[in-house]
């Protein structure tokens, strides 16, 4: 049985790119539970995730790091606290083209408070080609009210470049120490 | 069907709900409770009152099936039909105490490590490998944050120096205010004070500034910034206000111009180059080497030239103001970039010397650390190896 530290969780709103965040960092097929959207969503997207995403990153020594997406509707929130038992830290993507995404900052990391208390957490902003407003400093300003100083990128989830960057920041806040090399 | 099963009908979910609750009664609840069609199977009913005609079917049910218990689920905190309750979005843990409560079951004790063994378990979901062709095309930026690439001339090669040796410090300062890159930042004030697109010339190179989306236009291209920048202005920059109109022709002017693919970038990622240019892995003259500086937050890296080693020195600094060659030492990493870090930073007002108690702006929340160094460390190294792969092939498609 693999180790439940050994993950990563992914969250964030509908259509803020969870999905496909995984299968940008995905060294297996990922798997996804989406379906063609119907209702509200579909006026945004064509796909969603109603259970959650999957993927692995394959690491030396036959280690695997899990990665697991959180659906985005609110009404699947009972997911959430199922994916976050343990794990290594949240990544939280955030669509800068929905109607109100410093709300829906504050909504996500109130709903993960104990979670990313007890974990790490790495903030993306994606869509920022579309819409370039909030800009990252409201992001940090919303954040510094509540008395958050997390990592806070924009990124496009498609981008592994962007996405690794997450993660790494994840890492180096749980531990600045993790890349010297002799010890 | 198991003895040790509860049956669980559902008013009023629709096909996603239901695969959910059936994922979830399967892995977490591990099959104590199963969704079944026919409310005459079932023990329990969950209905969802926010649906509308669910309160019909309830009754009707309540009626049909006067043993069943009913559930109700809402995003109201309560409901009026004096009914078990579970507000939306549903908590876990409540939801199985009030399903166990009706069905007189132990509590579970493993819904813990239920996702992370369930790897060769999800055969029931609904496989889907999507296709990974996506636009490609990357800002110049995009895919250079990983990987110590030092053929850019950031860095120089300045040996690490002791702090006791004054003539070793001025070695490892420089005069921002007297360079080009001073005349940038004095342009930048100027614009935001005034709100007003400001046209720089130093050097005999313009840039635009414009406060209005922090952009910034320009017609020379990097090979030629890239050595005007380590040249003194001897305080001959000018700066001339633009108004709306004729920003508008120089923009376009600007853009037109064929020399350089990227006229337009944002402020915030041409000053930190600018800096990183300017400074060559230097500070800048007045800071003191023997206080520590702080972080105000993390830079966005992904949209900013790399610095080897950015994150790490980030996520230290961030956790406590620190002397930057005492980060350095933590870190075992030449001096040279975090020098070239505090510079780009202190340049977009995220760094400075903490010189009052204030100006650690946030306490270090100090947090277990569980997780074994050596399997953060295989997945640092897991995403540099394929970060320099992705890059490669970058390089190879921007070639081509
Ligand atoms: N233009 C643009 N598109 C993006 C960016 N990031 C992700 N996308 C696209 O956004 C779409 C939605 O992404 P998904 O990964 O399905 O989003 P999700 O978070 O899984 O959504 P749910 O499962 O419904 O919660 C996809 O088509 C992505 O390719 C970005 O930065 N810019
Ligand atoms: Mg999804």
């Amino acid at each position: 049985m693999v180790s439940n530290n050994l993950k990563i969780i992914f969250s964030g709103p509908v259509g803020a790119g969870k999905t496909t965040a995984i299968q940008t960092l995905s060294d297996t097929p990922p798997i996804s539970t989406n379906e063609s959207a119907s209702d509200m969503t579909k006026k945004r997207k064509r796909e969603t995730t109603v259970a959650m995403d999957y993927g692995t990153m394959n690491l030396d020594g036959n280690e695997k790091i899990h990665l697991y997406g959180t659906p985005g509707q609110e009404r699947f929130n009972f997911m959430w606290d199922i994916l976050t038992s343990g794990g290594l830290g949240l990544v939280m993507l955030i669509d800068n083209t929905r109607k109100d995404p410093i709300k829906d900052l504050l909504f996500f990391i109130n709903s993960f408070k104990d979670y990313i208390d007890k974990t790490a957490l790495s903030i993306g902003i994606t869509r920022t080609d579309l819409r370039s407003y909030p800009r990252i400093s409201n992001y940090h300003q919303a954040l510094k009210d509540i008395n958050i100083n997390v990592p806070v990128f924009q990124v496009d989830a498609r981008e592994y470049s962007d996405v690794a960057m997450l993660v790494q920041a994840l890492l180096f806040s749980i531990d600045p120490g993790v890349g010297t090399d002799n010890e | 069907m198991k003895d040790n099963t509860t049956n669980i009908s559902a008013i009023g979910l629709n096909l996603r709900s239901i695969k959910t609750f059936e994922f979830f009664f399967k892995k977490t609840c591990k099959g104590r409770y199963v969704l079944c069609e026919s409310h005459n199977d079932a023990n329990i009913t969950l209905v969802d009152i926010d649906v509308p005609g669910s309160n019909n079917a309830l009754k009707e049910q309540q009626l049909i099936n006067p043993k069943n218990k009913f559930v109700c689920l809402s995003i109201a905190d309560n409901n009026k039909l004096n009914l078990p309750h579970i507000k939306k979005p549903i908590n876990s843990a409540s939801l199985i105490a009030i399903l166990d409560s009706f069905a007189k079951v132990e509590p579970s004790k493993e819904s813990k490590d239920i996702v992370a063994d369930n790897t060769n378990k999800t055969n029931d979901l609904i496989a889907r490998e999507n296709s990974r062709q996506f636009n490609k095309n990357r800002s110049a930026l995009a895919g250079r944050h990983i990987g110590a690439n030092d053929d850019t001339g950031f860095f120089g090669d300045n040996e690490d120096i002791s702090t006791k040796n004054s003539k070793d410090i001025t070695k490892v300062t420089y005069h921002p205010k007297k360079m080009f890159q001073g005349a940038v930042i004095e342009g930048y004030h100027i614009a935001k004070q005034n709100n007003c697109a400001i046209q720089v010339t130093a050097l005999g190179i313009s840039i635009i500034i414009d406060p209005s989306n922090s952009k910034v236009y320009t017609t020379t291209p990097e090979r030629i910034f890239r050595p005007i920048c380590l040249l003194e202005t001897n305080n001959k920059a000018q700066f001339k206000h633009l108004g709306v109109e004729h920003l508008k022709d120089k923009v376009s002017h600007f853009q037109s111009n064929k020399d350089t693919d990227d006229n337009c970038s944002d402020i915030d990622t041409f000053l930190w180059k600018i800096t990183l240019w300017s400074s060559r892995g230097r500070i800048p003259e007045d800071t003191d080497l023997s206080v520590p500086v702080y972080l105000a937050h993390w830079p966005n890296l992904t949209r900013l030239d790399n610095i080897p080693h950015a994150p790490r020195i980030a996520a230290l600094l961030i956790s406590a103001p620190d002397t930057l060659c005492h980060v350095a030492e933590k870190l075992q990493i030449p001096q040279r970039y975090v020098f070239g870090f505090y510079s780009a930073a202190h340049t977009l007002n995220l760094s400075s010397n903490a010189r009052r108690q204030v100006d650690s702006l946030f306490k270090p929340v100090d947090k277990p650390v569980s997780q074994s160094r050596s399997i953060l460390r295989k997945i640092f190294k897991h995403i540099t190896r394929k970060s320099q792969a992705d890059n490669s092939i970058q390089k190879q498609n921007n070639a081509q």
